[in-house]
């Protein structure tokens, strides 16, 4: 057994397996394992939603928030909105990247990191908190997407400029239908992170602890977020070219992953 | 029984030759019927394309088939052989069936991997089995050829990439824009590649059409034609930024357009891309073009650099599609191999019957004082207590025809169960039921009064099985 939970291992296994088959669509076009792979993909869902619905009912009054339920919980948003996307819209390749970056984040939690954050002694801002770490997780989900469409985007971008025709150039959605999705996410993901910020300012201010406002945490997410208001900014007012608007993401969510590290550092923001 | 095929193509015959050996689609029933009477031909098809011509037939004996065909043909087309026998090529048994799938896949086209050749066999095949010139061998090939064909085109990539230059240049253009609703298309010079690049993206939903030429009048012709604005030179300058895509062909000696004209019409442009091809020589566009930002510039050697990668793609997926193929033939192989042991239970159930029948006489007569109830349930026992009997060996028989030495195992099947002497009247009856067949030998129509032949296989089968 890989972890003490049969369920969460059949998960990681199925989750693996499914991986395999889209990694030989992937490699080279295989409808079959396309299917297979989508198929293991519906049951993972299945188990995480089990998972989770379980994890929540027997912690109901929700005392101990651990990272293990995050992760888990981000893990499942990944994977349903993959889900989705290869349902109405089929982009290649796309359901593989983000599925692959869904496995790392449940494997993650192999490493049994943190026991939990009790939220006995924050009883007062306890549903602030809820609305906080909802909305990041979302943000986090639409922004990792936005980064996956910044990557398709720069590489597709290069290969036509370069005037490389290859079988990835063939099975890559269109530049248009990048840029417009890369955009959409954008737009999800910033106000998602906006919002999910402006509670947890508003928790701190609450509880009157004005010198967390200069934790490092607190900052780092603050550029993070103005660098994504600036890249959304810069492309729907200033009318710049994709490439540059697919750098940015790309560079601002390298920030944000970033100030995902940083919360050993950080005196209030931590996982003990 | 043997499959065999004769024929021409794009490739062992010139056009001026193709077009002499043609069939017009009203003359096919014809030819269907006439070769089905012809000597030693027990089925056929006809497939007539423009780039081949083949008949398909099943034969009897296979020594002098190639002949019989030939003849029809010199007969057919009013021209003696000696004309047209170095053109032709002829394929038999597993290797004909080979040939049929290859084509029907679109392998053996001039553009591998085209799909409307599956149409067409299929066409050809529809054709043959309304006019009963098909049987149960070409009822199952052809079927197994239009189904494998079907697979081969949605498991594979095969029939996906552009293999022309204007169609290459649509194919990119959907790699940039997606579709290209709402797009403006831009054509410099109303030449004929640039109109027909502009005719498949018109097809392929461009909404809006703008053509430039040096002569007015020649722009007008083409606007029209895909219900466009014409533009003279210095106005499509002016007006550069708002096409979406532009095609350029002018056969002018110096660049059309040059980088910082395109700069600035892309500064008009923001972030949307603007696609050139330029298909003239020498070239209109200046080649420091590409490196404007969002702009995607390909000339001809480009495009020929796609179609040539598409080809090798196509080739590459063929590979798959010969993997098909050989299973197909294995799953042909292993159903003919299981046809010929349907006589021999016939034959068996048949002589079943007939003892049954025989006891169940004698039975009566020796004991004439059952009643009809009585009668009923000895009838049903006896007949339950034959069939059982006859089951395994009738399970065996199907499994053991499917192996390697089926023929042998038939045979003693045969000497076993002692039926000979059925196979043999079974053979009479369906010799008696169906006309011999004759060889064509004039130019004259041969008028069909008698019921053609219904099961020519099951009666070769029972030839096979009696000679063996």
């Amino acid at each position: 057994m890989v972890t003490q939970n049969f369920l969460y291992d059949a998960m990681l296994i199925i989750y693996a397996l499914s991986l395999l088959f889209y990694f030989s669509d992937f490699v080279d076009r295989n409808r079959r394992a396309k299917q297979m792979g989508t198929g293991l993909l519906i049951f993972v869902w299945v188990l995480q939603t089990v998972f989770l619905v379980h994890r929540i009912w027997s912690h109901l009054d929700m005392t101990t928030l651990t990272l293990f339920e995050n992760l888990l919980l981000f893990s499942w948003l990944l994977v349903t909105i993959s889900l989705v996307i290869s349902r109405f819209f089929r982009i290649e390749f796309l359901v593989f990247i983000v599925n692959v970056v869904g496995f790392a984040v449940l494997a993650l939690n192999l490493f049994d990191i943190g026991s939990g954050v009790s939220l006995a002694r924050w009883e007062i801002v306890r549903k602030l908190l809820y609305a906080h770490i909802s909305l990041m997780i979302c943000a986090y989900a639409a922004l990792m997407i936005n980064a996956i469409f910044s990557g398709m985007y720069l590489f597709l971008h290069r290969r036509l400029k370069g005037k490389q025709w290859t079988q990835s150039v063939r099975r890559l959605p269109s530049l248009e239908m990048i840029d417009r999705y890369m955009c959409r996410c954008a737009l999800i993901g910033t106000p998602l992170l906006m919002m999910s910020l402006a509670i947890a300012v508003t928790s701190i201010l609450t509880e009157g602890r004005y010198g967390l406002l200069l934790d490092l945490k607190v900052l780092a997410s603050l550029l993070a977020l103005g660098l994504y208001i600036g890249t959304v900014l810069q492309r729907h007012w200033f009318g710049g070219p994709s490439w540059k608007t697919a750098r940015w993401n790309l560079f601002s969510f390298g920030v944000l992953l970033l100030n995902l590290f940083l919360n050993h550092a950080s005196s209030f923001h931590s996982w003990s | 029984m043997h499959i065999v095929v004769v024929g021409l193509n794009y490739r062992t015959a010139p056009v001026e030759v193709r077009e002499r050996f043609t069939f017009a689609e009203r003359d096919l029933p014809e030819a269907l019927l006439q070769l089905k009477q012809t000597k030693s031909i027990m089925e056929c098809v006809i497939v007539a394309t423009c780039n081949r011509t083949e008949l398909y037939a099943v034969v009897d004996r296979h020594q002098l088939c190639g002949h019989y065909i030939r003849n029809f043909m010199e007969q057919w087309f009013k021209l003696p052989r000696q004309q047209f026998t170095n053109h032709l090529y002829m394929y038999e048994g597993e290797q004909a069936i080979d040939h049929l799938f290859r084509v029907t896949s679109g392998l053996d086209s001039m553009v591998i991997g085209e799909t409307q050749i599956l149409g067409q066999v299929r066409n050809a095949f529809l054709l043959a089995q309304e006019h009963k010139t098909t049987g149960t061998l070409f009822n199952m090939v052809f079927k197994q050829a239009v189904t494998l064909a079907k697979r081969a085109h949605s498991e594979t990539s095969i029939g996906e990439t552009a293999v022309s230059v204007s169609y290459a240049a649509v194919e990119l253009g959907k790699r940039i824009f997606g579709h290209f609703g709402g797009k403006t298309v831009m054509i410099l010079g109303a030449g004929k590649m640039s109109e027909l690049t502009a005719k498949h993206l018109y097809a392929n939903g461009i909404e809006r059409v703008i053509v430039v030429n040096r002569t007015y009048d020649r722009a007008v012709e083409l606007a029209d034609k895909f219900n466009g604005v014409p533009y003279s030179m210095a106005d499509a300058i002016d007006r550069l930024h708002e096409a979406d895509i532009l095609i350029s062909s002018t056969g002018s000696e110096g660049y059309v357009l040059n980088r910082k004209q395109v700069a600035a019409a892309m500064a008009k442009r923001k972030s949307r891309p603007l696609y050139m091809i330029d298909i003239a020589v020498p070239r209109d566009l200046d080649p420091t073009i590409a490196s404007v930002e969002n702009v995607f510039l390909y000339d001809i050697d480009d495009l020929e650099g796609i179609v040539e990668s598409n080809l090798e793609l196509r080739r590459q997926e063929a590979a798959k599609i010969d993997s098909l193929i050989a299973i197909e033939l294995d799953v042909f192989r292993q159903w003919y191999k299981t046809l010929g042991v349907v006589p021999l239970i016939q034959a068996l159930q048949e002589k079943a019957v007939t003892i049954h029948e025989e006891t169940m006489s004698s039975l009566t007569k020796k004991l004439p004082n059952l009643d009809d109830r009585e009668m009923k349930v000895i009838r049903k026992l006896t007949k339950s207590i034959v069939n059982q009997m006859m089951q395994d060996p009738i399970l065996r028989i199907k499994e053991m025809a499917g192996e390697k030495h089926s023929d042998e195992a038939m045979d003693m099947f045969v000497k076993l169960f002692a039926l000979e002497d059925t196979i043999t009247q079974g053979k009479e009856k369906l010799r008696s039921a169906s006309p011999e067949p004759h060889a064509v030998t004039s130019t004259q129509r041969v008028q069909r009064n008698s019921p053609s032949m219904k099961v020519p296989a099951v009666a070769s089968a029972i030839a096979a099985a009696v000679t063996h």
